[in-house]
């Protein structure tokens, strides 16, 4: 059986990089007794994939892994997304959350479904700016005071034909036009959300898992952006807001944001969660 | 959420936050208004190296039964946040609470090699704690001591207000009481490290005075306000009775030791002259099968831990052996759990275990043979021949194995170079067993024998505490015997040669065997910029020799002396159990090649059958 399992990862264990992560969740599968599946070989390791690394010092509430499993429990129990919701979660310290799991249908014996690795498309992020921190015009003309005034700025830089950024890769730094990457872009006071972070719910009321861990801040401003994630593009959202705010006039501190990680698609046109 | 003592901005400029945000998995955190006392327990390295160690979470898991006390940890932090935390006047705080070490009552050290002093300064010093014992008021908490560096803590007395001698679970309780009383009481600090001393295995250095001799000498220890002449060791008696950790605490990140710690038994038969362990654990005490099998599982499942390892100086004398390894096999592949065994002495029945555990192929098998030649192995009474290296070898080499790590120490008392000459010769013969046992069609290419040489370094309440230490250049001169002996052996090319650095051994030497005025020697290295000495990237040599000039010491009168047998050594004040006339005995039976049976085969009287437990009073 494969789970689709959604996480949250907030508080201090935000300094945990990926692969702690990863070896985290091998040792709480581990204690949970959970009838996780092992790969073949000397050095069997758990069936565990993970959608995409989270930086350090990123909070998120839209994390997602998949995990292949025995069908029944240890007691020969049938398992559900709901078992494996109360199993694993038992396991979970202060600072990880179980959001949701899903079943994947899968018939043992025929092809792989895509797994969450593969799959992923885009992501939505929040960057709130942080205590003792304010937007710092390079020039007194550039002042920026009012939210309202920010996305006001926000609509003209994403009207432009192309926003080019400078981007980093491991064969070196290279400018790219990010424009087709941006999808969504909004920049609000603590009190509201921009539509398009509703995420569907039966209800339509707008209700958002995705920023249940994401951290308040006094100064009140906070980004949002809904970008291209994965592997065949994947644009951070710091290079997003670098280039706003170098637009705006104003210094851009990588310090004074606090990214948070509200979800991931499969397919953004259709808010098609992982 | 918790708040952490640092900030975030100081947390993503420095390397690897995890080690500063405690909150792992099995942590233990308290209702600070419930609690008497706070007890910050210190491992003086890196957070990696620190988790690894077994010692600490014993005493964590000691410590924090007691409900009126919780013990949290400390680490020293790498240079990267050691400079953040002084431009910003950011006091040490432990990981639990995150609040300031100097508010505790206790602040406990753990000693484990000698290279870590000036990291106990550090330590100190970020905590904003004095850091001599004689500064601090009942504004700052305890500095105690503990590990096997305090079987010499004379370097360090200076700086610490009590050392705990001995086995950390049997006293503590008492101390604890005591502090609480003398407390509750509004008694003085002093009146409380008095009442302190007189709890068996506490030693005070303040209530002691030093005299020296015109040659340097120590010529008297006398003790002050009725503290004792003499700190006994503390041991355990009954080691299935004791505490040990059922949930040990799991880091984040990947510690040194990323597995469970069993330790099956404490102590050692076997009485090799150099082995500072085999001599101050004795007498060599099992844990029962049942408390082993106990332990096993419950950490096991509590930490998730894909990797168990058993610890013990020497594993191939537990004498159940067999059961254990049968149960965990069993119970282990189940959870897939991988088992690793080090210590154990090759032969046909741990090389069946070890090919059952791990991968023949990737492995190796590890010899420690200390010495090249038979003669040189009887003065150091290392019960192991050259017939039972080669044929451990051989049959690891039927089972598969082609990878060999053999471990030997230059310097010791009495070698001669023919001595020396005889490790290359003992690798080349077993490289010889390798291919006269394995045909050419069997072979995945050469043989590979790797030779490691330690440089060595005479320690406190050995046969060899007498010693000499030989001069770094001597044994710069012995590894190039070595070396060029290695290039004339048969099979050279199958073998490798590492050595050890030779500035951090003597060193170690000093601060092993000195007295009470090489403390400044730490306290000036320190301040000249010393830390994490026993991490070569940052060991400077030249500031440690500038050190030595400062406080005016002559090295050669630690190091490369011979001490009389009838000569005040500076930890003689320590009863180990073990007696002085058995340690000269062995040194003269070292002299003259002679062996001592191990504790099994006959009791070479010690001493430490006093405690009346373990092998001494086995059937």
């Amino acid at each position: 059986m494969i789970f689709r399992i959604r996480f949250a990862k907030y508080g201090v264990v935000k300094f945990i990089g990926h692969l702690d992560v990863m070896r985290y969740f091998q040792k709480a599968v581990r204690r949970s007794g959970l009838p996780i599946k092992y790969s073949q070989g000397f050095n069997p390791h758990q069936l565990m994939v993970f959608a995409q690394p989270l930086g350090v010092g990123v909070t998120s509430d839209g994390e997602y892994m998949d995990i292949e499993t025995e069908d029944t429990d240890f007691e020969g129990n049938a398992l559900s997304a709901e078992k494996v919701r109360e199993i694993l979660g038992g396991a979970l310290t202060e600072g990880f959350e179980i959001v949701s799991i899903r079943q994947i249908p899968w018939q043992e014996g025929t092809k792989h479904p895509e797994n969450a690795m593969s799959l992923v498309a885009g992501a939505d992020y929040i960057m709130s700016l942080k205590d003792g921190y304010t937007l710092h015009a390079k020039k007194d003309s550039d002042l920026i005071t009012s939210v309202e005034e920010l996305q006001k700025k926000l609509q003209v830089f994403l009207e432009r034909d192309s926003i080019v950024v400078s981007k980093k890769s491991k064969s070196g730094e290279r400018d790219m036009d990010i424009k087709p990457y941006i999808y969504e872009a909004s920049v609000t006071d603590n009190d509201k959300i921009p539509e398009f972070m509703c995420e569907d719910t039966v209800s339509a009321s707008c209700s958002c898992l995705g920023i249940v861990h994401a951290d308040i801040y006094t100064p009140g401003v906070r980004f949002f952006f809904r970008l291209a994630a994965g592997s065949a593009v994947n644009i951070k959202p710091e290079l997003v807001l670098e280039a706003f705010l170098e637009f705006c006039g104003i210094e851009y501190e990588e310090l004074a944001f606090q990214i948070h990680r509200a979800n991931m698609y499969s397919d953004v046109a259709l808010r098609k969660g992982l | 959420m918790r708040k952490l003592a640092l900030s975030d901005e100081i947390l993503m400029s420095v390397d690897k936050s995890a080690r500063y945000i405690g909150h792992e998995v099995n942590a233990i955190w308290k209702d600070l208004d419930k609690i008497d006392i706070r007890f910050c327990m210190c491992f003086p390295d890196v957070y990696e190296v620190g988790m690894s160690h077994i010692g600490i979470q014993i005493l964590y898991e000691m410590f924090n039964r007691r409900e009126d006390t919780f013990c949290e940890r400390v680490y020293s932090p790498w240079p990267d946040l050691d400079k953040l935390m002084r431009e910003h006047n950011i006091p040490l705080f432990a990981l639990e609470s995150q609040q300031p070490i100097k508010d505790f009552d206790f602040l406990g050290i753990t000693l484990q090699y000698e290279m870590c002093y000036t990291n106990v300064l550090q330590i100190l010093e970020l905590s904003q704690i004095p850091i001599f014992s004689k500064e601090r008021t009942w504004e700052h908490p305890i500095v105690i001591g503990g590990g096997p560096c305090t079987y010499n803590p004379e370097p360090l007395a200076d700086f610490f207000d009590i050392f705990y001698i001995g086995e950390g679970e049997t006293v503590y309780d008492l101390l604890l009481d005591t502090y609480k009383e003398y407390r509750k009481n509004g008694r003085s600090r002093h009146d409380f490290l008095v009442a302190a001393s007189q709890i068996e295995g506490l030693y005070i250095p303040e209530l002691y005075d030093v005299e020296y001799n015109d040659d340097g000498t120590l010529k008297s220890f006398i003790p002050r306000e009725g503290a004792p002449e003499k700190i006994k060791r503390q041991v355990v008696a009954d080691m299935s009775d004791t505490v040990y950790p059922e949930k040990p605490v799991v880091p984040y990140i990947r510690a040194v030791q990323d597995r469970v710690a069993l330790e099956i038994q404490r102590g050692c038969i076997r009485g090799c002259r150099f082995c500072q362990a085999g001599m101050i654990y004795r007498p060599l005490r099992e844990r029962s099968l049942e408390f082993l099998k106990k332990y096993a599982l419950a950490m096991i499942n509590s930490t998730g831990y894909e990797e168990i390892t058993l610890c013990s100086l020497s594993s191939s004398d537990y004498t159940k052996l067999a059961e254990l390894m049968d149960f965990l096999i069993n119970e282990m592949g189940k959870r897939r759990i991988n088992i690793s065994l080090p210590s154990l002495r090759i032969d046909a029945f741990s090389l069946d275990v070890m090919s059952r555990v791990q991968d023949v192929r990737k492995s190796s098998i590890t010899f420690a043979p200390e010495a090249g030649t038979q003669r040189m192995r009887d003065i150091i009474n290392k019960g192991l021949d050259e017939e039972t290296i080669l044929n451990g070898a051989s049959e690891a080499f039927k089972a598969g194995w082609d990878k060999v790590k053999l471990y030997f120490m230059l310097g010791q008392p009495f070698e001669l170079d023919s001595d020396v000459e005889g490790i290359p010769h003992l690798a080349d013969k077993i490289a010889m067993a390798f291919y006269d046992t394995v045909p050419k069609s069997e072979r995945r290419g050469k043989v590979q024998v790797t030779i490691s040489t330690s440089y060595f370094v005479p320690k406190p309440f050995t046969p060899f505490q007498w010693a000499a230490q030989i001069t770094p250049e001597e044994y710069l001169r012995r590894k190039t015997l070595l070396m060029d002996t290695l290039k004339q052996e048969h099979n050279y090319k199958s073998i490798k040669y590492n050595w050890h650095d030779s500035n951090t051994s003597i060193l170690e030497g000093l601060l092993a065997r000195g007295d009470r005025r090489v403390g400044k020697v730490i306290y000036e290295a320190y301040k000249g910029g010393c830390l994490f000495d026993a991490w070569t990237d940052y060991f400077d040599m030249k500031k440690w020799e500038q050190a030595i000039e400062r406080a005016g010491i002559d090295m050669d009168f630690y190091t490369t002396r011979e001490r009389s047998t009838d000569e005040l050594l500076p930890w003689d004040f320590i009863d180990t159990g073990m007696t002085k006339a058995f340690m000269k005995r062995e040194y003269e039976k070292a002299r003259k090649g002679q062996t001592t049976k191990n504790c099994r085969e006959g009791c070479g009287g010690c001493g430490c059958n006093s405690w009346t437990t373990g092998v001494c009073i086995e059937a």
